[in-house]
């Protein structure tokens, strides 16, 4: 896990990373799950997908919308 | 029609989520330019010193339009600014699918992007996000502003293992339409400017109950409230925020883009390397989430003055401590500062000189922020030259920021804070 941490070493507003390292660091992540890169595309697209998803979830259980007072 | 908040939740937090969603998002995909560098390079045969340019051509746009967008959210609000910024960024990024030579790269990437995202930048949700807070204004800017972070994590391999799945063009389509089909609904849905747009006021207070009784209004006052943001500039405290921001950005972007040099010439392993860096990340989302409550509790600026000192701490253990000794402690103690000094620079600048022109004044201390680091870059580049090593520009970096922490410690925060006061409208 520690691996895909490092990713984020250069994020200082929003700074872009290493590519250099940022290829090594994925060899790790590569090394480390041993899983499919479609696999992972699929995990990461979810978690990506939750973000929104969850807010606008909340946004709709918790917030009333009256027509007015 | 008006939408009002049930009484389980404020409604500005749910703009602290929607907020927090575009940071990860828009910041997660600019972070991820570093794994577009080496397929567009290997079919466009460009250097890395060619990709590197782009790079510092935006940060430069950047840093130079984020007055100009924080003008615009003082003039037409943060709702729409925000929303028409993500709809204009996701097409920008749509078009780099599309990039066919390194002018298209550089005009679309380095300029017409990289300006667009000043828009979506913390500079313009840390303005929003301080309208709707007052007590725990810190706490919300600095859930915003881990953003960033987060977004570097998922985005990061993501579009990694797209581009292995794929192709670059096809990963850059796909991030673009990641922008226009996730963010843009939910900044439509749930942003708004202020909390008056709603009935509240900051914190969550209803407009109705405050006031019964009276017909009065909330009136932002203070000693340096401006109307005009050119009044901000003949006091102090403005001069040390943008000192102190132009020292931050200095100091982090020298480190960002000279590491993995400094690294291999001090003879570390990349995996030493990478793991400290691992340890620094983990320490800065920790530093940024915790120092807002802290910051909302004793005051804003004597922790910005302990985050710069901390991480001028951080550069002169690294640079003095033996071996790997020095790199683990730059990661503990100079990651801990590394976010943090962004909620509490831009709740600093809320707080004392107001909200009414804060977007300008927001922007022109951002825009401080990203001259350091376009100054730190270069700076660390030639002296490392001229010196033969970093250690030069290290302690000079790592003294800066002494003299950036006497800054934000002599900020006379209590005195200058603008409040809230009730004034009666008939009066």
């Amino acid at each position: 896990m520690i691996y895909f941490l490092t990713i984020n070493k250069f994020l200082h507003h929003e700074a872009p990373g290493d590519p250099t390292l940022l290829k090594w660091v994925m060899e790790r992540v590569d090394h480390f799950l041993r899983l499919d890169a479609a696999v992972l595309v699929v995990i990461f697209g979810l978690l990506i997908l939750a973000i929104p998803v969850l807010i606008i979830g909340l946004y709709i259980l918790r917030i009333k919308i009256p027509s007015g007072r | 029609m008006r939408n009002t908040a049930s009484k389980d939740i404020y409604y500005g937090w749910l703009i602290v989520a929607a907020s927090f969603s575009i940071t990860v998002i828009g910041g997660g995909i600019n972070s991820s330019l570093g794994v577009f560098a080496l397929p567009m390079s290997d079919e466009f045969g460009w250097s890395r010193a060619l990709i590197s340019s782009a790079v510092a051509i935006g940060i430069l746009c950047s840093g130079l339009s984020q007055a100009f967008c924080g003008y615009l959210h003082d003039l037409i609000g943060g709702r729409k600014l925000i929303i028409v910024g993500i709809l204009l960024v996701g097409i920008a990024t749509i078009l780099l699918s599309m990039t066919f030579n390194y002018l298209y790269f550089l005009i679309l990437f380095g300029i017409v992007r990289s300006t667009l995202m000043s828009s979506i930048s913390i500079t313009t949700i840390a303005v929003l996000v301080a309208k709707w807070f007052k007590k725990k204004r810190t706490t919300a800017m600095s859930i915003a502003a881990s953003g960033g972070s987060v977004g570097g994590l998922l985005l990061v391999p993501f579009s990694t293992y797209l581009i292995i799945v794929l192709d670059w063009r096809i990963t850059w389509f796909i991030l673009g339409l990641v922008i226009l089909i996730l963010v843009l609904p939910t900044a439509y849905l749930i942003l708004r400017s202020e909390p008056s747009d709603i009935g509240l006021l900051p914190d969550g207070e209803d407009m109705g109950d405050n006031q019964s009784g009276t017909n009065g209004l909330y009136v932002e006052d203070g000693p340096l409230v401006v109307s005009s943001w050119k009044d901000a500039f003949n006091s102090y405290p403005m001069w040390q925020l943008l000192s102190g921001y132009f020292v931050c950005g200095f100091t982090t972007l020298i480190m960002s883009f000279h590491f993995v040099p400094y690294a291999i010439e001090e003879g570390f392993s990349p995996s030493t390397a990478a793991m400290a860096f691992g340890l620094l990340s983990i320490m800065n989302t920790i530093g940024v989430l915790m120092v807002g409550p802290v910051a909302d509790k004793l005051g804003n600026k004597n922790l910005l003055g302990l985050v710069y000192f901390a991480r001028g701490i951080g550069y002169i253990l690294l640079l003095f401590l033996p071996g790997q000794y020095g790199l683990w402690a730059f990661a503990i103690v100079g990651g801990a500062s590394w976010i943090a000094s962004v909620p509490l620079t831009s709740t600093l600048t809320t707080n004392i000189y107001g909200l009414r022109k804060a977007g300008t004044l927001t922007g022109l201390v951002f825009m401080s922020h990203q001259i350091g680091g376009s100054f730190g870059i270069q700076f660390g580049g030639i002296m490392r030259d001229l010196t033969g090593s970093y250690f030069v520009p290290f302690s000079i970096a790592g003294l800066t920021l002494i003299i950036a922490s006497i800054a934000s410690f002599t900020i006379q925060e209590r005195k200058y804070s603008s409040r809230n006061i009730l004034v009666d409208n008939l009066g």
